[in-house]
């Protein structure tokens, strides 16, 4: 029996373009621009100041709060400024810009090598901490927090997010193919750490070949189990995959906790692995760049905080490239400027030639939205709503539980900007509930 | 919207080649004062970019037309189609804010405002299948009742018969009210393919049933509104109680007739389709269809009018937001 789950689109693939590129290593870049704000969560709080001397792996940003992971140093080299830069959410936020000195020297002490089978989940929890993780599927929700679920919530199956489900991103994939044995170490620790019986590692039927691979790699653990689902968007939101691997939804506005499961992308899974066994901070990660703009798509391991242009420079930006979006085009965000660094979230760099400009006419009630949406919504209703500015209605409506996977932005027929209306829809039911509880 | 006027060719077909030339002249007429209408409004008032080009405005037009009596004058066509694009459609918001279908809507409006034009010009066909008549096509053409007003009539006088003389009550008024329905009907062959009395499109169940499923084959439309609708109305017409003389038979009507006559397979497929002015969730769908099944089968049964179809599908549009909001669904991961 097919699992998978309600709605969804099937829009083409595009992997092609980049599926057989290995990982390249693109070599250090000259300055490294971190900013304070690379997760969900709260912006860290620089520990550096201007002028500092700094080596590779050095925390130079401690977290902000329980909801945020630290950030450490990219390279080695020095501190050249704290400043506003520009950020892929749209705005500038500051950032710590690192000069680098050419010669990539590690901080003291690391890496170091140490038996990862011996660790107790105390000391996971701390190493994944200390390292900065945060989720590398794009949504960068700090790991070290689902490390922690409180005891009234028993995680009782670990879920490895293979799914990948974004057109033209293949990092994932990549990084399943070349190493998935650090891969099914990290699920291993990780439902050591959270007391799991089980585990699944959940690919996509369009990636045969990595499933075979890490199936081979997972023969030796007998509790995790690969799994192949069949291809649709958006498979990897994390409660598509919960509900359709074990047929559990995730209450509304709560967590996978709450329904007793845990999911990590494939590559924070790696980086819990390197961060474990070799203290490894989380300083780099496999970007993707591809699209009909760039003469030759790639997957790089880069430094965080890379300037893109140097990733692009490598993939040759074409003259007739016209969009540029950081992540992939369903859920990706649409860039106004290149001079972007890439933060612990950026899976991928889409370069196209249509600009793609959405008509945008009135809502036609055709109701193709309604059977798209996995998170059996209406959102053509959501969408007038938002139009005319009904926060409280909006609310009643259940916006609050859109994922923005931008399954009904794909299929409205009359080009609705419906992402862009869920988001402000969102931003409208915020203001009611924060003046709400002004009153209050 | 052009796939679904495609989708209306056999039944315009049928229409011409059994009322003759004046239908194809009523269905120019309707469609040139739907197109007309809404570029005049788009420019000089609304000031907005005109859109004709996106076909609605002749999917209106086609369907006045259709639903109009095959001998009425050229100007009933016209106010139809201008009311139905002007107002119901272009002052309610335009493409997608309508609240009523505006053919349909366009239609009660002539019904009422030249009630002559639109109850004495109804048209015999020119031919059936049995026997092809030689009468002179067009405005000449005998006028005569529509099979679903036959048989209401012949019911009624019936009615009216007993109550004078009770002695003509019948011994099996089930079997009589059988016979009420053959006698006054055309043949269940001429009913399918249309060579029968009623409006100018909505003659041909077969013609109809050609487009319309291919609109659900392609995607178009769903079945969950055309299918419980006529299921409903045909099945109504026959189990509901009618009245032979003084008693009321339960379970003896037509369930054929009220199939293929009147307006239902029309007014199923291709008006409560309509994707603005129909619930836009599944379950909202088949509710929507239900219920204007029902009033279909009400109307034709106890009602004044002979067809139900039209003002069934008014009321249903007039339910449609009360429909959407209490079958929103549940959404993911909230408890049902």
């Amino acid at each position: 029996m097919a699992r998978t789950f309600s709605g969804g689109v099937h829009p083409p693939e595009q992997k092609e373009l980049s599926k057989e590129a290995a990982i390249r290593d693109l070599p250090v870049p000259g300055r490294v621009i971190l900013p304070l704000l690379q997760h969900i969560g709260a912006s860290c709080r620089p520990v550096v100041k201007k002028g500092d001397p700094v080596l590779k792996g050095q925390v130079i940003a401690e977290a902000g709060g329980f909801v945020s992971a630290p950030i450490h140093a990219s390279t080695s080299g020095k501190v050249k400024a704290i400043q506003d830069y520009d950020h892929p959410l749209g705005r500038p936020i500051p950032a710590i810009i690192i000069e680098a000195d050419g010669e990539d020297q590690w901080v003291e002490g690391l890496p170091f090598d140490r038996d990862h089978r011996l660790v107790s989940a105390k000391d996971l929890r701390a190493a994944v901490l200390e390292a900065g993780l945060a989720g590398m599927g794009g949504a960068a929700f700090p790991t070290h927090v689902k490390l922690s679920p409180p005891a009234e919530k028993p995680i009782d199956t670990v879920i490895a997010n293979g799914a990948e489900c974004e057109p033209y991103l293949t990092c994932d994939y990549r990084l399943m193919l070349e190493h998935p044995k650090e891969i099914v170490e990290g699920l291993r620790l990780v439902t050591r750490a959270v007391n799991a019986p089980r585990g699944f590692i959940a690919i996509e039927d369009n990636k045969l070949d990595a499933f075979a691979i890490i199936r081979h790699a997972a023969t030796e653990h007998p509790t995790l189990t690969p799994v192949l689902l069949p291809v649709k968007y958006p498979q990897g939101a994390e409660k598509q995959l919960i509900k359709a691997l074990l047929d559990r939804e995730v209450p509304s506005g709560g967590l996978p906790m709450d329904v007793g499961a845990l999911v990590h992308n494939v590559g924070t899974l790696f980086a819990i692995y390197e961060a474990v066994r070799h203290g490894k901070p989380l300083i780099e990660r496999v970007v993707t760049v591809t699209g009909d703009g760039v003469d030759h798509p790639v997957n790089l391991r880069c430094r965080i905080g890379t300037p893109i242009d140097e990733l692009l420079k490598v993939a040759g930006l074409k003259p007739e490239a016209k969009r540029l979006i950081l992540g992939g085009p369903m859920m990706g965000l649409a860039q106004f400027t290149t001079a972007l660094p890439v933060l612990k979230g950026t899976s991928g760099i889409l370069v196209l030639t249509d600009r793609n400009e959405p008509a945008h006419h009135i809502c036609i009630r055709c109701g193709r939205c309604v059977e798209a949406c996995p998170a059996y919504l209406v959102p053509s209703e959501l969408s007038i709503l938002a139009e005319v500015g009904d926060a409280q209605q909006l609310a009643d409506y259940g916006i609050l539980d859109c994922n923005e996977c931008g399954c009904c932005g794909y299929v409205c027929p009359a080009e609705r900007h419906m992402v862009h209306l869920m988001k402000y829809g969102k931003a409208l039911v915020q203001a009611l509930k924060a003046k709400a509880k002004e009153k209050a | 919207m052009w796939t679904v006027n495609l989708a209306l060719v056999p039944a315009l077909v049928i229409g011409v080649v059994v009322f003759g030339l004046w239908a194809l002249a009523l269905v120019a007429v309707s469609v040139a004062a739907a197109v007309i209408t809404e570029a005049l409004i788009q420019r000089y008032m609304l000031k907005k970019p005109i859109t004709i080009m996106d076909g609605s405005a002749v999917v209106t037009g086609l369907l006045v037309a259709f639903v109009l009596p095959p001998g009425t004058f050229w100007y009933v066509a016209v106010v139809a189609s201008a009311f139905a694009i002007g107002v119901v459609k272009q002052v309610f918001g335009g493409l997608g804010c309508n609240i009523w279908n505006p053919a349909l809507a366009g239609r009660a409006f002539v019904l009422l405002s030249f009630s002559t034009a639109m109850t004495t010009t109804w048209v015999a066909p020119r031919f059936t299948l049995d026997r092809v008549k030689s009468e002179r096509p067009g405005v000449d053409a005998t006028t005569r009742a529509t099979p679903l007003t036959s048989v209401k009539r012949a019911k009624r006088r019936f009615s009216e018969e007993v109550a004078d003389n009770p002695s003509l009550r019948p011994a099996d008024p089930r079997q009589k009210l059988a016979q009420l329905y053959a006698k006054n009907r055309p043949p269940y062959a001429d009913l399918l393919l249309g060579t029968c009395g009623g409006s100018l499109g909505e003659t041909s169940a077969a013609a109809i049933l050609l487009g319309g499923l291919a609109l659900m084959v392609l995607g178009i439309i769903k079945w969950h509104v055309p299918i419980p609708f006529i299921l409903t109305a045909a099945l109504l017409g026959w189990a509901l109680p009618q009245r032979v003389g003084d008693v009321y038979v339960w379970f003896g009507g037509d369930f054929v007739f009220h199939l293929l006559a009147g307006g239902l397979m029309l007014g199923a497929f291709f008006m409560a389709t309509d994707l603005v002015t129909s619930p836009i969730t599944k379950k909202g769908m088949v509710i929507f269809g239900i219920g204007c099944g029902a009033l279909t089968a009400l109307i034709r049964l106890y009602g004044g009018m002979p067809e139900g179809v039209c003002y069934s599908i008014l009321l249903m549009n007039t339910a449609r937001p009360l429909i959407d909001r209490y079958t929103r669904p549940r959404v993911f991961g909230a408890k049902s």
